[in-house]
This record gives C-alpha cells, structure tokens and sequence, in this order.
C-alpha cells in the first residue's frame, strides 16, 4: 500500500486555502466526472483519487490528521487513541463532495491507503461521510463476446450473475457496442429502494472474411480474368449457406453485386436481412507461357 | 397513467433525500418526463437512474437545472457522434481493410 499525495491529487500547495482546494476539485471534478464519461474506466479512476483527496482535504479534522500523519500513515492508529483519550469519542460528520452513487460508482471506491488512515468506508465507516443519496442499489456492468455466427439467429444463453444465474435471450443481428438493459439486476437498493439495474454491453468478434457495416456484409472475392471477360458461375459461401453467383460477361473490375437479404439480421426484426454485397477482384494470370503471350499479343493486334 | 411504472415525487424526495426544489426545477424544465394527477408530480421509475444522475452532476460539479439541460443535450450529440463514427469506421474498413 502507497502513500499518496492527496495534494498533488488536487494540484494544490500544502498551504492552500479551503477556497483554493474547492476550485481545484471543481475543475478536476469537471473534466473526469463519469457521468461526463460514461465509457471511460480512466475517467472514473481518476474522478475517484480526486474524491478521495478532497474527502480528506476539504475536512479540517482529516486534513490535519493526514498533515501530520501522512507519511507515516501507519501510525494514524495512535493518533486515534491519543486523540480519544483527549477529548473522548467524537464523530466527525463531514459531508465532503462524495456520495452514495445510487448508479455508476460502488461504496468502496476508496483507496487502501484512505482505509488505514481513516477507517472502514461506507456511510458506517469511520470516515462518516454523508449518505445523501441512497435509493436505488447500483447498477452492474458485463461484457458478452458472441463471434458474427452467434448472433445470426435469437438465442437464449445463460449468465453468471455473482452466485445467480440468468437466462438472457440474445436477438439476431445486435451491434458490436450494443448495451442492452436489464431492469433489476444489479445491486440491492438502500432504504428499501430498488435494486440496480444491469448493463451488459455486446461485443462481437469478427474473425470472417466479411465486413460489416449495420446490417449489411460486404465481401471482396477473387475473379479469374478468363470467367470475367467470358461470363460463368461462382459460388459464394455467405453465412446462411452457398449460393452461385452468376458472373456476367466483361465483368470490369470492382464491380459490386447485391444479394438481397443475404446480409445480417435485422435487429429485432424477425424474418428482415440486411444484404450482402460482393465486390469482384479480377485477378491476372501469372507467369505467362510463351504460347499465351502469343496468343495475348494476337487478341491486342485486333484492339489496337 | 400506469401506476406501477411511477413513482410520487414526494414519495421518491423522502426516500432519496432529493431536495423537492431541485425535482421541481427538473420538471418545470421538462427535463424528465412526468405526470400530474391531483396536483401531484409522479415520474417514470424508469428515469429514476437518469435524475440521479443530473443530481450527481449538480451537487458535484454545482451545475444548475439550466445547466444539466446543456449537458444533457451535449452529451446526447456526443453519443450520437460517436455511434456515427461507429459506422463511418465500419464503413472505411470496407474500402480500406
């Protein structure tokens, strides 16, 4: 456990004025409040130092303390002893800037080094910080990685929730980045509020030669100049199976096909594809024979 | 009006120890959606998550009612930006990957 220097945490000289120790958690507080940054962990690490360092700096009691026990934080239990036997038990009731985050933050969000020199956290802790907001429990956050195959048709999967267990329907066709919410799972509420909410994000692998853009593929396949200039058939493997591909005659390259409703699921729209696009690549033959040279040079002679 | 999806403000003000003013400025803001029956404010339980976090932003950062209206704004434009360039990548990916 580390020392640390709740006055560079603010920015601030040891000497600073109340005053000066509010506007710089103020500024501090600005640029990294998570609800300001609602998908930034750094954001949220910092907004909590910054917290943690005003609870103590904006508190004349723990103010002193820490000044004189910083360092030697270790020693803050004789402090406590000393203290009491000078003026007996006294709680200090400082409300300081932090409250109970009902959403986005957990109670102990403090730094092991708070909890040594200030005791337990929590609105019961020793640190007796205010709880001015405590109704509904906090809400919790997961991550589920389904690869582009899993989510072709609506599934039911079932998730590990702490010791609980829940079955989660997973529609066709959701985003990369999607965040779905599910009412009354996450923490329990205070005071008999509600229980928090959980928030579980989708992530979905692309490990396919297909690129995704909503709800439509877009695939580069490889044409042989013979079957572009002639015409013929390719068969695609899409997603949902094979499917031959007519090749029209003087295919140029590049040339971009729609298949219609081959693309991904639609979102909640059972039944509806989004399409897939096939763009062709022609591809010219390599390491030419002698005879083949002869003959391209016979087709050029006729296009001059 | 479905009862179960509200919740009375002054219900909600004893339960959080929300300040009724600071609901009120909210409301007459329309910055959360609400019902009026007997001359009593109800507010979706729904918003419940969304209040709490115009109060964090106005007891940590001192914003005021007018100023989460701002904010609110702003970071709807900054989530629909983001989403846009979501797409613009995934799309750049297709000519460029």
């Amino acid at each position: 456990m580390d020392f640390i220097d709740y006055y560079k945490v603010l920015g601030v000289k040891k000497e600073a004025s109340e005053e000066e120790i509010k506007k710089s958690y103020r500024k501090l507080a600005r640029k990294y409040h998570p609800d300001l940054h609602p998908d930034d962990p750094v954001a949220h690490q910092k907004f909590q130092e910054i917290n943690e360092a005003n609870e103590v700096l904006s508190d004349q009691e723990k103010r002193k303390k820490y000044d004189a026990y910083g360092k030697d934080w270790k020693h803050a239990d004789a402090y406590d002893k000393a203290k009491a036997s000078q003026r007996g038990q006294r709680d200090f009731q400082q409300g300081g800037a932090y409250d109970s985050y009902g959403g986005n933050f957990d109670e102990s969000g403090f730094s092991d080094f708070f909890e040594s020199l200030f005791g337990g956290g929590g609105a019961q802790g020793g640190g007796g910080r205010r709880r001015t907001t405590a109704f509904k429990g906090p809400d919790y956050k997961a991550t589920l990685q389904l690869s582009l195959a899993d989510i072709l048709v609506t599934q039911k999967q079932t998730i590990n929730i702490g010791e609980k267990k829940l079955r989660l329907t997973i529609p066709a066709g959701v985003e990369d980045g999607q965040v779905i919410r599910i009412k009354s799972h996450g923490g329990d509420g205070s005071d008999g509020g509600p229980k928090g909410d959980l928030y579980i994000t989708f992530q979905v692998i692309n490990n396919t030669a297909f690129k995704r853009v909503k709800d439509d593929l877009f695939l580069n396949i490889k044409l042989d100049l013979y079957k572009a200039l002639l015409g013929g058939e390719e068969l695609i493997e899409t997603l949902s199976g094979k499917v031959k591909l007519k090749v029209e005659p003087e295919t140029p390259n590049g040339k971009k096909v729609k298949l219609k409703g081959k693309g991904m699921p639609i979102y909640k729209k059972e039944g509806e594809s989004g399409d897939l696009y096939i763009t062709h690549e022609i591809e010219l033959p390599q390491h030419l024979t002698e005879q083949e040279k002869e003959l391209l040079k016979q087709l050029a002679a006729l296009r001059p | 009006m479905e009862k179960a999806n509200y919740i009375l403000v002054t219900q909600f003000c004893h339960q959080t120890h929300m300040d009724y003013t600071f609901l009120e400025a909210l409301i007459t803001r329309e910055l959360i959606a609400f019902e009026k029956e007997s001359n009593e404010y109800y507010i979706l339980m729904d918003e419940v998550g969304e209040i709490e976090k115009m109060h964090r932003l106005h007891k940590d950062l001192g914003v005021n009612a007018d100023g989460l209206g701002v904010v609110n704004e702003m970071l709807d434009r900054i989530s629909g930006m983001e989403k846009e360039i979501r797409y613009l990548r995934q799309k750049l990916d297709v000519y460029e990957g």
